[in-house]
C-alpha cells in the first residue's frame, strides 16, 4: 500500500492502514518527542499524544506538504503542548539531573551517546531551542513562531545552550563509556 | 590574553567571525580547537538518529484509538477479525463441549462434588467406583438417560418460559449468577480432572493460552459481548488452574 493510499484508508479508520503509518513514521516521532522531552517516560507519553493528534486531525490533511513534514510538526508541538502542561502542573521548571562523570569521547557512537545525554541534561528551555534548531533544522523564525518568542532570542538561547553543551561535553557529564555505548 | 567565550564560539558555528575575533582565532590555537569541537558538535547534533519507539508503544495507541473511535475496526497482524471471531467462536465451542460431556458423564460422586446443588434425584454411583479418567468417556449412571441427566435438567429448567428473566437487568443478574456457578463447577472440573495422568498440561497450557489470545482479540472488536466476555472468563480460569498444576509438578530449579 503507497502513502497515498494509506493516509486514505486511515482517514477512514481503517486500522491496518493506521498501524503502517504508524509503522513507518514512529521512530521519527519517537526521536523528536523524545529529545524535547528528555525524559523517555515522557517522551512515551508525548508521543502517544502526537499520534492521537495526528489521526484526529488526519482529515484536514490535505497533501500540500508532506505528511512526514506534517506529522513531525504535529509530535513538535505534541512535545511544547505537554512541557507547558507539565510546567503549568509543576510550576517549576525540572531541575538539573546530579553530575554524571564519564570517560571521554572516543567514536561517533559514544559522541552520538553523549550528546544525548547532554542534551538530557540541558534546561528544557535550551534543550528545546538546540533540539528544533541543530537537530530537527528548524529556522529560527519558525522556533519563535512555535514557542512564541521573538527569533533573535531563539538565537541568542541557541548560542547559550550550544556553549552548555559543549561545556558539559569537555567536562565528561555527558559521555559515557564504551561499554555504555555498545548497549544502546 | 583573554579567550573567546564559548557563546561567542557557538556564534561563530554560523555566523562570520567580526575583525578582532578574526584576529584572535588566527592567533590562538586553543579557540580554534574549541570552534572545531563545537562545529563537529553541531554536525553530531544533526545526525543523531531516530529512536525507536516503545515495543508497547502500538498497543497502548491502539486501545486510545479504538476508544475515541478513530479505529473503525481493529484487526491483528496476519488474521482478519473475522476469521478470528469463527476461530475463537470453534475453538471455544470445542472447549465448552468438552467441558459439558465430562461433567455429564463423570461419575455421580464427582459431579455432585462439583455442583451440589444439582439435582439429587438421581442415583448416585457406587462409592467404590473408580474415579474417572478425565479422558475416558464413562458410562451413564443407571437409570439416567440422556434427558435425566442433571445438567440437562438445569437446562430445561433455565429455559422454562415461567423462570426466564422479564427485564434486561434480571436477565443479565441471572447471567453473572450462572456465569459465577460455572466458573466454579469448572474451576472444580479442572482439579479433578487435572489429578488423571491424561494428557499432557503443558500442551494443554499451551492450548488455552491460544484460547485467551483468541478471546481476548475477539473482545477488542465487542468489548461487551457478555457471551465473548463468558468464554474468555472461562478459558482465563482453566488456563490459570493449569498453570498451577504445571507449576506444582515442576521441579524446582534450583
Amino acid at each position: 500500500m503507497n502513502e497515498a493510499e494509506c493516509i486514505r484508508r486511515a482517514r477512514e479508520g481503517d486500522a491496518a492502514a493506521i498501524r503502517d503509518l504508524y509503522r513507518r513514521y514512529a521512530p521519527r516521532v519517537h526521536a523528536v518527542v523524545r529529545r524535547l522531552a528528555g525524559d523517555e517516560a515522557l517522551a512515551e507519553d508525548w508521543a502517544q499524544e502526537a499520534w492521537v493528534r495526528a489521526f484526529r486531525a488526519l482529515p484536514s490533511f490535505r497533501g500540500d506538504a508532506r505528511f512526514s513534514t506534517w506529522l513531525h510538526r504535529i509530535a513538535v508541538n505534541s512535545a511544547l503542548h505537554g512541557r507547558r502542561w507539565r510546567e503549568r502542573r509543576a510550576g517549576r521548571e525540572a531541575a538539573l539531573p546530579a553530575e554524571n562523570p564519564h570517560a571521554a569521547r572516543t567514536d561517533q557512537v559514544v559522541l552520538r551517546v553523549s550528546l544525548q545525554r547532554a542534551l538530557d541534561e540541558l534546561p528544557e528551555g535550551m534543550r528545546q531551542i538546540i533540539v528544533l534548531h541543530d537537530v530537527e533544522g528548524y529556522t529560527h523564525e519558525e522556533i519563535g513562531e512555535l514557542l512564541g518568542i521573538a527569533p533573535g532570542t531563539s538565537k541568542s538561547q541557541l548560542f547559550k545552550a550550544r556553549a552548555r553543551l559543549r561545556a558539559r561535553l569537555q567536562a565528561g557529564e555527558g559521555a559515557v563509556n564504551e561499554e555504555e555505548a555498545c548497549r544502546i | 590574553m583573554s579567550h573567546l567565550s564559548l557563546e561567542t564560539i557557538a556564534r561563530l558555528v554560523e555566523d562570520a567571525p567580526d575583525r578582532g575575533e578574526a584576529a584572535h582565532l588566527e592567533s590562538c590555537e586553543q579557540c580554534r580547537t574549541a570552534l572545531a569541537a563545537m562545529n563537529e558538535d553541531v554536525h553530531a547534533l544533526s545526525l543523531l538518529p531516530d529512536v525507536a519507539a516503545a515495543p508497547d508503544g502500538w498497543a497502548a495507541l491502539e486501545r486510545r484509538l479504538v476508544d475515541e473511535g478513530l479505529i473503525r475496526t481493529p484487526r491483528r497482524s496476519g488474521m482478519g477479525g473475522a476469521r478470528m471471531m469463527q476461530i475463537a467462536a470453534a475453538l471455544l465451542l470445542f472447549l465448552a463441549g468438552s467441558v459439558a460431556g465430562r461433567m455429564t458423564a463423570a461419575p455421580a460422586v464427582q459431579t455432585t462434588a462439583a455442583a451440589p446443588t444439582i439435582d439429587r434425584t438421581i442415583d448416585p454411583a457406587p462409592v467404590s467406583a473408580p474415579p474417572a479418567a478425565a479422558d475416558d468417556p464413562q458410562p451413564e449412571p443407571a437409570g439416567a438417560s440422556p434427558i435425566d441427566s442433571p445438567a440437562r435438567r438445569a437446562t430445561l429448567a433455565s429455559n422454562d418460559p415461567g423462570t426466564m428473566p422479564m427485564t434486561f437487568d434480571e436477565a443479565a443478574l441471572a447471567l453473572r449468577r450462572t456465569e459465577e456457578q460455572y466458573l466454579t463447577a469448572l474451576t472444580r472440573f479442572a482439579e479433578l480432572a487435572s489429578q488423571s495422568p491424561a494428557g499432557d498440561p503443558v500442551a494443554r497450557l499451551a492450548a488455552l493460552q491460544s484460547i485467551v489470545l483468541t478471546t481476548q482479540a475477539a473482545l477488542s472488536e465487542t468489548p461487551t459481548d457478555p457471551v465473548i466476555n463468558g468464554y474468555h472468563l472461562t478459558a482465563l480460569a482453566q488456563r490459570d488452574a493449569t498453570l498451577r498444576q504445571v507449576a506444582a509438578a515442576s521441579e524446582p530449579w534450583y
